[in-house]
């Protein structure tokens, strides 16, 4: 059984790592709105795989109150969120910490106090965590339940998922950038634990019951002796489900994946309706299996691992699939939490401590690899806290502790969100007494320091409330009033009045806005790149400048000193490194402050709504004139091509007019010059000088209609005929052609061809055109086949000889006008050279095609089809405009 | 009397020119196209060949580069007689060891005395 769990235990995290490097490997798929909605619901941990079930059973149905905090909340989610995203994305914000400093006017001692609270407030929960695992592999691998540190599994399974979290959590220098391998795995997690649950709790109940009436009774006599399952005490409901819906929003994990990973705020959509179902569906099993737990199994076992238990009674590979589940719940937590938690500890908290320690040393690198340690240092203190303090708790209670944690921050949040009178000073204090209000009530408590059961019951019998529901009034009541009343006596900075403008302001701020800024002008250019160059390497430092040069048509060769533009867009590439308030004091190093009143800090405002607008405006014409251009070169090719085509085609027009010019030239000559040349010579020699004339004129008409056609200029004067008059004419025409090689022509066609619109002098030109090519390729006393037959819609024409046939590779090519163009050394064997180009145009013309085909035994077909028009039709004037110009 | 070869397949231009170079004394043969020329060659070498170069089968460009590649006929006088009147054509012509690159049209004289001025080199 051991052997067997460590190594699925295995094979799941080398899935893990897998699935996270394909996703790695493949940057230009798209996270979908699934996924983001899929890594929201690392809220479900082990608490929720395992405590629920435990809290069901000792206090019916208030574990609800946590999943029913997110689902009522998730409307407000969806619309704040959009608000919260955009925010982060334009100010490059990467933690918690980093937003609620931004909004008090990016302030360093607010940075540090959440990302304090918020390491206190979480790290217990990830111990919870390593202890789920732990036990559950005890209990599944019948091992001891304390083991020594280094025979304790979870020392090694913390340890991968440390490795996979290094990996994957910590690859770029920029804190916000997209982890798309580590949400793959959070939403495959996600979708793992509720398939393990219910597929596990679908095998316990097969097992277990015969039938759904014995399941009846079962769970109708439990219901009786169980606590009850009515919803009692409203007020303590709504406080749960307060500091729920408020954990699902500000826990560092949920912060993470909802918003530092989010890649579209559309995805919030998904998120609203995907949500709800999920945790409906992830809860239905809780109270059934609870009462399952306490009938049916043996006094003193832990009803939290009721599951468990019970599938351990179906078989193994259920035992096994519902350890996994829970496996995949603690650890997606782990790796989130963790992750978020790293980015504080070394951002918020360790960075301006070296910032102000360090000098002017390049940084780049030591930023990351302390982002590393930050991050095994939070898995450490976790790992230890889980050791050391070997907390008793049930999984629930300190998920709660946890909560209310959490829950201290929603003052300066929310506040900061909407209020713009919001000031850091009632921030930080409110912040600090309810949190010192929470250790002392709850935190401490929990750890065993010191015991409140009386206080909390005599609270409960004053107030009607629970210790839990007394310690959130109680905390935030103190934060509240704090926050209020330091709020309303103080005006904020400069600084903080134009962050308050941007947070809370209608002003639709961009992820490509460049935010509005408080920064003077006339910086050195120099002085800001090596500053970027500090933290952000050479590399990327050289990419972000050259992109912001192209964007804004900036040379910095030429213009040295810098604008407040470029202060804040530096300002904003920091942030990805270091954080909002470093990034600040960074740049106040080097840039100064521009000292301006608070109407100018409106000023400001409008203007860089102005700016962006004409930013977009600008971009728009930008891409409008790129097309533009694109397609004046594209006319410009066509165009050179054309003119080519042209020299090419008067060159071989030239050249097919000098060779019958040689030959009157020479025989008129012959005649001339020789008085004694014989009287039949004579006549011979002049016939000859009147054929080559006729050749001369037949290619000049040729070369005439070919460019009225092509030019578009010649029109069809379409009648309706029938096609019969018209092969005969053609055969009139060249009877004595036939006559000469003895050539017969064998006519085919269907009794009764109907009567179409076409033009019967042009058509008459086709049919002579390939005729006469057919007859100069037939061996003499052959046969030429004329067959014509209707189609659906058309008449089909074949002409059929019984010549040397043609080559593949030309059947096409024949149809160029002098297709020697392309092949200057050959000459075709047929008359003008452009026959063929004539008649392709015709046919294409009348809306017909035309092509070569080889005749079996040996000859070639020529087939065109015509289209039958019962009435006239309107003729395209320039069909063939592309197609003759290949 | 040299014997003069006459590749052209335009049938009124090999007739006159038949007729021409007999009339003034030649021996003359003809080839309708490059095949019969590249025959004839090899069967009874002429010492002087007029040489047309657009042709359905071989063209002269081919038929000059064998004939001048070859140690048993490349004593032949190679003449171009050619629609194709591009320098670049004319140039190609030449480079390949033709002796004279004549444009059509051509008048009859011309011919004669370009036929007696190779001859004359021969002798």
């Amino acid at each position: 059984m051991r052997e067997a769990l460590l190594l699925s235990i295995l094979i799941y995290l080398g899935l893990m790592f897998l699935l996270a490097q394909w996703v790695e490997s493949r940057p230009h798929t798209r996270q979908g709105a699934t996924r983001y909605a899929l890594s929201l619901m690392v809220y479900c941990t082990a608490w929720t795989y395992y405590g629920s079930i435990g809290f069901a059973s000792q206090s019916g149905l208030s574990f609800l109150a946590i999943y029913l905090g997110p689902v009522i909340s998730i409307p407000l989610w969806t619309l704040w969120g959009r608000k919260v995203i955009r925010i982060a994305k334009s100010q490059s914000i990467s933690t918690l910490a980093d937003m609620i400093a931004a909004r008090y006017g990016k302030n360093r001692e607010l940075e540090i106090w959440v990302a304090a609270f918020s390491l206190i407030a979480v790290i217990p929960y990830i111990s919870l965590q390593i202890k789920a695992i732990s036990e559950s592999y005890s209990l599944l691998a019948m091992s001891p339940s304390h083991p020594p540190l280094f025979r304790d599994p979870a020392l090694y399974f913390t340890a991968l998922l440390l490795f996979f979290t290094l990996i994957f959590g910590t690859r770029y220098l920029q804190a916000n950038r997209a982890r798309r391998g580590m949400v793959s795995v959070i939403a495959f997690e996600s979708l793992f634990k509720l398939a393990a649950l219910l597929i596990g709790s679908a095998l316990v109940f097969f097992h277990f019951f015969d039938g759904p009436a014995q399941a009846w009774s079962f769970f109708e006599k439990a219901a009786i002796n169980g606590p009850s399952l009515r919803i009692e005490n409203g007020a303590n409901w709504f406080w749960t489900m307060l500091a729920s819906a408020v954990a699902f929003m500000l826990l560092p994990r949920q912060f993470q994946t909802g918003v530092v990973e989010n890649s579209n705020i559309k995805h919030l959509w998904k998120a609203a309706w995907l949500v709800p179902l999920y945790l409906l569906l992830i809860n239905l099993p809780v109270v059934p299996l609870s009462m399952m737990g306490r009938h049916l199994l043996p006094e003193g076992i832990s009803i939290e691992y009721s599951l468990l238990h019970l599938s351990k009674a179906a078989g193994p590979w259920g035992a096994g699939l519902v350890y996994l589940g829970g496996f995949s719940a603690a650890t997606s937590m782990i790796i989130v939490s963790s992750i978020a938690l790293g980015n504080m500890l070394s951002t918020n908290v360790v960075l301006p401590w070296m910032l102000k320690t360090q000098g002017q040393s390049i940084l780049d690198q030591r930023i990351l690899a302390l982002r590393r340690i930050s991050l095994s240092l939070v898995f450490i203190l976790a790992f230890l806290f889980y050791r050391l303090l070997k907390v008793e708790q049930s999984l629930v209670s300190i998920g709660m502790v946890s909560f209310i944690g959490i829950l201290q921050f929603a003052p300066a949040f929310f506040g900061g969100l909407f209020w713009k009178r919001a000031h850091r000073l009632g921030a930080r204090n409110g912040m600090i007494i309810g949190f010192v209000a929470w250790m002392l009530m709850l935190l401490l408590p929990t750890l065993g320091l010191y015991n409140l059961d009386g206080f909390f019951s005599q609270m409960n019998q004053a107030t009607g409330l629970n210790a839990t529901s007394f310690s959130i009034v109680a905390s935030l009541s103190l934060n509240l009033l704090v926050y209020l009343h330091l709020s309303l006596t103080r005006e904020g900075s400069r600084q903080e009045q134009l962050q308050a403008e941007l947070f809370v302001g209608d002003q639709r701020i961009d992820e490509d806005a460049m935010s509005p800024s408080l920064w003077q002008s006339g910086t050195p250019f120099r002085d800001i790149r090596s500053l970027l160059i500090r933290f952000l390497g050479d590399e990327r430092t050289t990419e972000v400048l050259d992109r912001y040069g192209r964007i804004h048509g900036v040379d910095w060769e030429a213009n040295p000193s810098t604008d407040a533009r470029m202060a804040s867009y530096a300002e904003r590439l920091l942030t990805e490194a270091i954080g909002p308030s470093s990034a600040h004091i960074m740049v106040k190093q080097v840039v100064p402050e521009a000292r301006i009143g608070p109407e100018e800090v409106m000023h400001i405002l409008e203007e860089s709504k102005a700016v962006h607008k004409l930013n977009r405006q600008l971009e728009v014409q930008h891409r409008e004139l790129e097309s533009a251009t694109q397609e004046l070169q594209n006319a410009n090719e066509r165009l050179k091509e054309f003119a080519r085509l042209k020299d090419d085609f008067l060159y071989t027009v030239t050249h097919e007019l000098r060779s019958p010019l040689a030959a009157i030239r020479s025989q008129a000559e012959l005649v001339r010059d020789m008085d004694d040349m014989p009287e039949e010579d004579r006549n011979d020699f002049l016939h000859r000088i009147v054929q080559d004339c006729e050749r001369l004129t037949r290619l000049i008409n040729d070369v005439l209609d070919l460019e009225r056609f092509e030019s578009g200029n010649l029109k069809l004067s379409l009648s309706k005929q029938r096609i019969e008059k018209i092969t005969e004419e053609a055969s009139q025409n060249l009877a004595t052609l036939l006559k000469a090689k003895q050539i017969v022509l064998k006519t085919d066609m269907a009794p009764s061809l109907p009567e179409t619109y076409f033009d019967p002098d042009r058509i008459t030109q086709v049919f002579i055109n390939l005729l006469s090519n057919a007859i100069k390729h037939s061996p003499e006393g052959s046969t030429i086949q004329l067959i014509i037959y209707q189609l659906d819609k058309s008449l089909k024409v074949i002409i059929a000889d019984e010549g040397s046939g043609i080559k593949a590779d030309e059947k096409e090519l024949v149809f160029d006008k002098f297709y020697q163009v392309r092949n200057q050394t050959r000459r075709k064997p047929s008359g003008s050279g452009l026959g063929l180009a004539i008649c392709k145009n015709i046919v294409q013309m009348h809306q017909g095609k035309i092509w070569l085909e080889d005749h079996s035994p040996k000859g070639t077909r020529a087939i065109f089809t015509l289209p039958l028009y019962r009435v006239s039709p309107t003729p395209n004037p320039t069909p063939h405009a592309e197609s003759t110009h290949r | 009397m040299p014997r003069v070869l006459i590749v052209d397949d335009e049938p009124n231009i090999l007739l006159s020119l038949d007729y021409l170079l007999r009339k003034n004394g030649h021996q003359v043969s003809v080839a309708r196209n490059g095949t019969e020329a590249l025959q004839q060659i090899e069967e009874h070498p002429p010492e002087i060949v007029l040489l047309d170069i657009m042709m359905p089968d071989v063209d002269g460009y081919e038929i000059c580069t064998r004939i001048k590649s070859d140690p048993t006929t490349q004593h032949i006088k190679v003449v171009f007689l050619s629609a194709k009147s591009k320098k670049t054509d004319i140039e190609k012509g030449l480079s390949l060891g033709a002796d004279m690159y004549l444009l059509k049209p051509f008048s009859n004289k011309e011919i004669l005395q370009r036929i007696q001025q190779l001859q004359d080199e021969l002798h």
